[in-house]
């Protein structure tokens, strides 16, 4: 029995020294058993990987899908704040061309906003958000740095009524900038006005700016008002007939200056 | 709480007018958005609640116009007569009425105003384009005009219902 232990264990130390020695080599049956077993333990592995990968990619699409509701949630924020930001700068380009207007220009000025318009479109008139407490009052003359808007035709309190220049009961003293000649702007419609009264013997061309003359003590002198679109000289009558484009574009407009005094240098008479 | 409803009511129909449509080229010719309003007022409301509210809204509208004061008092005072006359002889649960009356109203509204700016002001000549805004005005009216006036039927419906409930409840805590 003994011997027979001491035997087996010597054995297997030769077996196991043999076996340290040549380790490298590849047996047949070794490879056999692989060939065998290695398909099994595959497709087991790769079971065993699908489905983790199954649980796992549940719960990553679940935080997917939660983040993905998130990152929509960020970016309606975002452009919503976008949009906030492209008004804020409009309206600081906007306010920064008319306190250049507003440089160029002398007397005391008051910057208002329009909040509504004209119920009817047979009118055109706007209502601004500045009164009689904040100094205006019937008559002051209503401008941009583009030109000239209307004049005042109602104050309350806090709001007042601006009867534009593209309003059929609007007229406005004006003159043709290049040649001098003289001339009553009408309203006619959203995009036109007519100087009426113009003499035939005036040279008016299509393109000449026209300006408040400031003969007709509302509006001060020199201020623009549009340019000539059009000329029409009938075979008949002392007047020639001149469509204006107004440089204020009405449809656009926001925000306005009220010239609440003119000094005595800007008038007529200059 | 009626009186509620109606100054409620205008002053929505005011503001989509003045300040909101304006944002939409679509709607540069829409109609006088407060007619089919005055029209329900006519058709349905007695007189003595009726007048009182026809006249404050057009006064309120022609301190928003610029046009010569008392256009939309004018249209609106005789619009609320006219329709009160009808109803007389004509059924006012009609609905074949609706088509008609608010396209009717713009009509006669565009007339007023016309004669106003003709006769009575200093223009010689209608503004440009006149005839195509009396269209536009009249197709807008004829497509929403039934539409509007039933859903100020429904608004007041439904703000009666509610106003009664409250009513109801307000009277039981105090008994």
């Amino acid at each position: 029995m003994i011997v027979g232990l001491v035997v087996a264990v010597t054995v297997n130390i030769i077996v196991l020294s043999l076996s340290t020695r040549h380790h490298k080599k590849a047996y047949v049956p070794g490879r056999i058993a692989l060939a065998i077993v290695a398909p099994f333990q595959k497709a087991v592995t790769r079971s065993v990987r699908f489905c983790k990968n199954i649980w796992s990619h549940y719960f990553a699409l679940v935080s997917v899908t939660e983040e993905n509701q998130v990152l929509k949630e960020l970016l309606k924020e975002a452009v919503q704040k976008n949009n906030q930001l492209v008004e804020v700068e409009l309206s600081n380009m906007r306010l920064r061309e008319l306190l250049n207007f507003r440089k160029n220009m002398t007397g005391s000025f008051i910057a208002a906003e329009i909040i509504s318009r004209d119920p009817s479109s047979w009118f055109k008139a706007v209502v601004i958000d500045k009164g009689q407490a904040d100094g205006l009052s019937k008559g002051q003359p209503v401008v941009i740095s583009e030109g000239i808007v209307g004049q005042i035709a109602e104050a309350s309190a806090h709001q007042s009524k601006v009867l534009l220049i593209i309003d059929q009961n609007s007229a406005v003293d004006a003159l043709v900038q290049r040649t001098r000649a003289r001339g009553i702007i009408e309203g006619k419609s959203a995009d036109q006005c007519f100087l009426k009264y113009v003499l035939r013997k005036h040279d008016v061309k299509v393109g000449d700016a026209v300006v408040s003359s400031g003969l007709d003590g509302v509006y001060p002198k020199g201020l623009q008002i549009g340019y000539v679109s059009g000329v029409i000289k009938r075979n008949s009558g002392i007047f020639q007939e001149v469509a204006v484009t107004p440089y204020v574009d009405f449809e656009k407009l926001e925000e306005v200056l009220v010239i609440l005094s003119v000094p005595e240098s800007v008038s007529a008479n200059d | 709480m009626n009186f509620l409803f109606y100054m409620f009511l205008s002053l929505i129909f005011v503001i989509l007018k003045t300040t909101l449509m304006p944002y939409f080229s679509m709607f540069d010719q829409f109609y006088d958005m407060l007619i089919p309003f005055v029209f329900y007022l006519g058709l349905y409301r007695p007189a003595r609640e009726g007048i009182p509210f026809v006249l404050l809204l057009g006064f309120m509208q022609d301190s928003l116009s610029g046009g010569p004061f008392g256009i939309f008092l004018t249209t609106y005072f005789w619009m609320f007569v006219v329709t009160r006359w009808f109803v007389t002889f004509l059924h006012a649960g009609n609905k074949g009425l609706w088509l008609i009356v608010v396209a009717a109203g713009v009509l006669v509204e565009n007339l007023i105003i016309i004669a106003t700016i003709l006769w009575l002001g200093e223009a010689s000549e209608l503004p440009p384009g006149w005839g195509d805004r009396v269209v536009t005005q009249l197709l807008w009216a004829l497509i929403t005009g039934p539409v509007l006036i039933i859903a100020i039927s429904v608004a007041h419906r439904k703000w009666s219902g509610w106003a009664s409930r409250i009513v109801a409840v307000v009277k039981e805590q105090e008994s």
